[in-house]
Order: C-alpha cells, then sequence, then structure tokens
C-alpha cells in the first residue's frame, strides 16, 4: 500500500496514459460481449410479447409481461425435467464425490504399497477411455437402460479430480496422521474423523465439478433414456425445444396467440435453466478457480 | 535354484505382509476399483469388437473375428477422408483463435488495477464456461434464426441480406468456433493470470525506475514470464488436435451442413447409435483413440523437453 502511494507521484507518460485506457476499453468491450447475450436473453423473456415478435428488443426490455413465464411455470413437463435434474445432480454429485475420495485417501498415503500401481490404473483411463460404443452395450447389458443409474453409475470418480483430491490429502500433514495411528485409530477413523474436515477446500472442489457436470449434462440422457420421458432431465427437455424446435404444448392459448409467443417461451426456458447457475455462481467461483489450480500442480 | 525360490518366497510373504498391514485401505480403495473395472475397463476391452461382427445375441466374446475388415471399409468409404479433415480444421481453427485470445486477455486484464472493476470483468469472463451446451447451441439457433434472430436484424439494419448462417455449410466453422470462443476465453485466462501473479513486484518496481513504459514492461516482464504456461498449455492442445467431441457438433449441424460439420466423434455416434452400425462405429471410434493418443504421447515428449513439464 505504502508502495501504491509512492507510485501515484510518478506522472504518467503519455504512452502509459494510451495504453491503460486502451486496456481498460478493451476490457469493458471484452466484458460487454460476454454480459450481452445473456442480458439479450433475460430482456426478450420479459419483454411485452408484441415487442417480442417485432423484434424491437436491443437490449433492454421493452414492455413488460410475464405472460411466457406462465405458460412455462404452467406446464408440467418442464417441473418434472427440473425435478429430474435436481435428483442426478444430488444423487450423482454424491455418488462420484464419495467414489473420489474412497480412491484419493489411501492413494495419499506414503506407506499405501499399491501406491504407484493404482495411480497408474487410474490415471491411464484419461488416455484410453472405452470408446462411445462399448459403454452404450455395456448399460444394455447392465440393465441400466431407461432407469436413471444409467446417468449416474457411469460418471463415477474421474481420473482426474482423483489426481487432484490426492494432491491435495497428500498436503495434509503427515504428523496429524502418525498421532491417530499412534493412539490406535483405524483408517476409516483417520479419514472420516481428520481427514474429511481438513479436506473442505478440495471436496468443495468435487462437489461443483460433478454438480456442474450433471447439470449441464444432455448427451448420456439423450442415448440412455430414450423411451423414459418422464426420467429426462432438464437438458434433454431444452433440447427439444431449443434446438428440435417442438412445440411447448400449451392448450389453453388460441393458436395465433400461441405462434405468437412460441419466440418468447423460448427464451424464458433460457432463463429458468441458467437461472440456478447464476444465482450460486458468484459464491461458487473460487472454488473452480481453485479446482484448477490444484490440478495444475504435477506431483 | 534356491536362491531364486527364497526370493519368491521372501517376496511372497513381504506381500502378504503388506496387505495385512493396509487391509483399511486397501478395503476403502477396493469399489472404486471395481467401479473402474467395470465401467472403464470392461468398455475398454469391449473395442474388441471393432475387430468382430458383433451381434448382440453373441456378445462382445462370442461374435464372429473379422479382422479388419471394418477398419479397411472406413479407409476406403468417402468418409474417411472427409470427418479427418472437418477434425483437423476445426481443431486447427480453434487453435488459431482460441488460444491467443486468452492469453491476451490475461496480459489486459492483470494490468488493471485491483479493485472492483477488475474483479467484475473477469467475474464476467468465467460465467459463459458453465453455460450447458444444449443453452448454448439454444441461443446460438436463436440468435442466428435468418427470420427472428437478432444478428440478422443487424445485418438488415446495416442494409445487408439476411444469412441463413445454420443452413451455410461456409459459415459453420466460424460459428462453431467463435461460440467456442465466447464461453472458453476468460476461463482460459486463468492458468495465465495464476502464473502473472507468480512475477515478482519488484520486476516491474525495477522496471518503472529504469524508465520502462507499461508496453515495454508488458514485452520484456509479463510475456517471458508466462512463456513457459503458454508452450505447456499450446503443445498440451495439439495432443487434443483430433478429440473434437460430439455433443456441440451434434447439436448444431444438419444434413445441409454436414460436409463440413462431421467429425470422426460425431460419425461415430452416428453410424453407431444412430444407424445401428456398432462394430463398423467402434472401428472408427477406436481409430480415432489410437490417434490421440498418439498425439497425446507426442506432445507429452515434446512438452517434457522443452519444458520439463509432462502429464505422465
Amino acid at each position: 500500500m505504502a508502495m501504491k502511494s509512492g507510485k501515484k507521484k510518478h506522472k504518467l507518460s503519455a504512452g502509459d496514459a494510451v495504453y491503460t485506457g486502451f486496456n481498460y476499453l478493451l476490457c469493458f468491450f471484452a466484458a460487454c460481449i460476454t454480459a450481452y447475450p445473456l442480458i439479450y436473453v433475460f430482456s426478450m423473456s420479459i419483454s411485452a410479447p408484441e415487442a417480442v415478435v417485432a423484434n424491437t428488443v436491443i437490449l433492454l426490455p421493452k414492455g413488460f409481461s410475464l405472460q411466457a413465464y406462465e405458460i412455462v411455470f404452467k406446464n408440467p413437463e418442464i417441473w418434472r425435467s427440473y425435478y429430474n435434474t435436481i435428483w442426478y445432480t444430488i444423487v450423482g454429485t454424491l455418488f462420484s464425490t464419495v467414489l473420489t475420495l474412497m480412491a484419493a485417501y489411501p492413494l495419499s498415503r506414503k506407506q499405501f504399497f499399491l501406491r504407484r500401481q493404482l495411480s497408474f490404473f487410474f490415471s491411464v483411463t484419461m488416455f484410453l477411455a472405452g470408446s462411445l460404443i462399448p459403454m452404450y452395450i455395456l448399460i444394455n447389458r447392465l440393465g441400466l437402460y431407461n432407469t436413471r443409474w444409467a446417468i449416474i453409475l457411469p460418471v463415477g470418480a474421474a481420473p482426474y479430480y482423483i489426481i487432484v483430491a490426492r494432491t491435495f490429502l497428500s498436503s495434509i500433514p503427515d504428523s496429524l496422521y502418525e498421532s491417530a495411528k499412534i493412539d490406535g485409530a483405524t483408517e476409516f477413523t483417520i479419514l472420516r474423523k481428520i481427514f474429511i474436515p481438513l479436506s473442505k477446500p478440495v471436496i468443495a472442489v468435487l462437489v461443483i465439478y460433478y454438480a456442474v457436470q450433471q447439470w449441464n449434462g444432455y448427451f448420456t440422457s439423450m442415448i440412455y433414456l430414450p423411451g423414459r420421458k418422464d426420467l429426462q432431465p432438464l437438458q434433454v427437455y431444452l433440447m427439444k425445444i431449443l434446438i428440435n424446435n417442438e412445440s411447448m404444448g400449451s392448450q389453453s392459448l388460441s393458436s395465433a396467440s400461441q405462434s405468437m409467443i412460441s419466440l418468447q417461451l423460448k427464451y424464458v426456458v433460457i432463463v429458468v435453466a441458467l437461472i440456478p447457475i447464476l444465482c450460486v455462481y458468484p459464491f461458487l467461483q473460487k472454488y473452480f478457480i481453485k479446482g484448477m489450480m490444484i490440478g495444475a500442480v504435477k506431483e | 535354484m534356491t536362491g531364486s525360490e527364497e526370493k519368491m518366497k521372501n517376496k511372497w510373504i513381504r506381500l502378504k505382509k503388506n496387505i495385512k498391514r493396509d487391509k483399511a485401505l486397501l478395503l476403502i480403495i477396493l469399489p472404486v476399483v471395481v467401479h473402474y473395472l467395470v465401467f472403464f475397463y470392461y468398455p475398454m476391452y469391449g473395442n474388441i469388437i471393432a475387430f468382430k461382427d458383433y451381434s448382440p445375441t453373441k456378445g462382445i466374446w462370442g461374435s464372429d473375428w473379422v479382422g479388419f475388415q471394418y477398419f479397411v471399409q472406413f479407409f476406403r468409404s468417402p468418409y474417411f477422408v472427409r470427418v479427418l479433415r472437418n477434425t483437423a480444421l476445426i481443431s486447427v481453427y480453434s487453435i488459431l483463435w482460441g488460444f491467443p485470445i486468452p492469453i491476451l486477455f490475461a496480459l489486459l486484464t492483470n494490468d488493471l488495477k485491483a479493485g472492483v472493476y477488475k474483479r467484475v470483468v473477469q467475474a464476467v469472463s468465467y460465467i459463459p464456461y458453465f453455460i450447458s451446451t444444449v443453452i448454448i447451441c439454444g441461443m446460438l439457433v436463436n440468435f442466428l434464426s435468418p427470420s427472428t434472430g437478432i444478428v440478422n436484424m443487424v445485418i438488415e439494419a446495416l442494409g445487408g441480406e439476411p444469412i441463413n448462417f445454420l443452413m451455410e455449410p461456409k459459415w459453420f466453422r466460424t460459428v462453431f468456433i467463435a461460440s467456442g470462443v465466447w464461453q472458453g476465453f476468460g476461463w482460459s485466462a486463468i492458468i495465465y493470470l495464476a502464473a502473472l501473479t507468480g512475477v515478482s513486484p519488484e520486476l516491474y518496481e525495477a522496471a518503472k525506475m529504469d524508465g520502462a513504459s507499461k508496453i515495454q514492461r508488458v514485452i520484456h516482464i509479463s510475456i517471458p514470464s508466462i512463456l513457459p504456461t503458454i508452450v505447456v498449455t499450446l503443445i498440451l492442445q495439439i495432443g487434443t488436435l483430433m478429440s473434437i467431441g460430439y455433443e456441440k457438433i451434434i447439436l448444431l449441424y444438419n444434413p445441409v451442413t454436414l460436409e463440413v460439420a462431421d467429425v470422426i466423434s460425431s460419425y461415430t455416434y452416428r453410424t453407431g447409435l444412430v444407424e445401428g452400425n456398432y462394430s463398423f462405429a467402434s472401428a472408427v471410434g477406436l481409430f480415432n483413440s489410437v490417434i490421440n493418443l498418439i498425439l497425446v504421447a507426442f506432445a507429452n515428449k515434446v512438452s517434457r523437453k522443452v519444458s520439463e513439464v509432462s502429464l505422465w
């Protein structure tokens, strides 16, 4: 801080002033480009339907109407697919996080005699993953096809995140482990009572990674749950509405007003799907970055 | 004789002792090992159907061997060159655009004064990374629509003719790559920003004393200090040159743009899961995996040589 006030006394040279101004401008431009589509989608979703159809919305909402939101919220399929997405996110995240820690903890113990071999066993799959078709056959043969478990089980513990968690757990001082051992604690107790509480930062990283993956994924649900509309998550429903152009089937409207509002409905479903991510994002941002940084450290 | 026998015996005793000592750790890790055997290693083994005529009733092992028949069929088909070319072109252009922009953005934001403005710019730039592929593609379809999309509205307002972006082959790569850059540039900048925060402030101070301008400081201090990161990131990207995923491709392509949009992975998906040619698609997928592995191994070797950073 003291340095900073010292700096102020130097006069900014003309070149530096131009550079700084240019810099601020470019960053502003970058932020605008990133934010604009999101603002536009939101504005379209709450504008008056006439303005949406006439295409007069540029940045801020024109008029105000929640009619499209009403239609979307009355649609049972939205609720059902929302419920499914939440189910997959909670169950899948729990399953994957627990599995990741169960792999990472033994690998972080220096005396564990299979440490090297098993590290290799896990990380090799990053480069030799079984391809799409054998996986599809496997899901069918296990009887998981058209069940919820086809979405949860194949994800499991991602090899990259096993390494991330292992790196973190290795950094916990050995003295804690040793003294607990001397006191006669079992590995399970040590893991539960000492390592899990100390690993909150890395657990947050894992939880967020798996949760985002489950929340955003559409492909596995599309190929493994084709016959079970009642199990499909939000992203598959969005794909039908936004990409395949299926109508949302609101019988209560006349066909004229339906065609008028169908465009706006698309913007509403985008907002409805984005809101949870945008709401939790500011609080979780630092954990995403942390996850990336821990992973970048090679053991 | 007795020497080697004794050695074996010793090894066996040691193993037993190890297992006994690490029993609890083994128990903890066992479920994950089983999970990996089923969901990672079994599909790896399942790749052998690329060499067989897979029939669901006979199963993976019971199906008849056909050798390299499906590989030959793929190499001889006109699709071989097409998907290879498309994959390579999309990758190369993605690197050409997607690689320098995050570096530039990191250098720029690094020079912003710490404070609200800097934090907001950074936070906003990461957001798109967390938006799902379906929503990204949904926004593209809506924004680029020739009748109702905002992009064409602007084009028309400027006196141009509306363009049906998603139905014109020459626009596919631009749309695909530009949206990819939009989604990833902020996030990709993080790794460079981390490298930049590691630079000692004294270096900048000393340069300033010597009368270096801001741009000179960027060129002579900032860029050299992130150069190792740049090199490694670039090399590792080359390792993924032939692995464009199908998720975004299959949402954006259509029969008209297939000729430029179809990549190896989307071709695997279409021939395998849509048309049901399991063995043929597996051959394509396996071919792709082998190429990827070679590229990664090569990239890793180069990376280790130039920077001592490597994946394994």
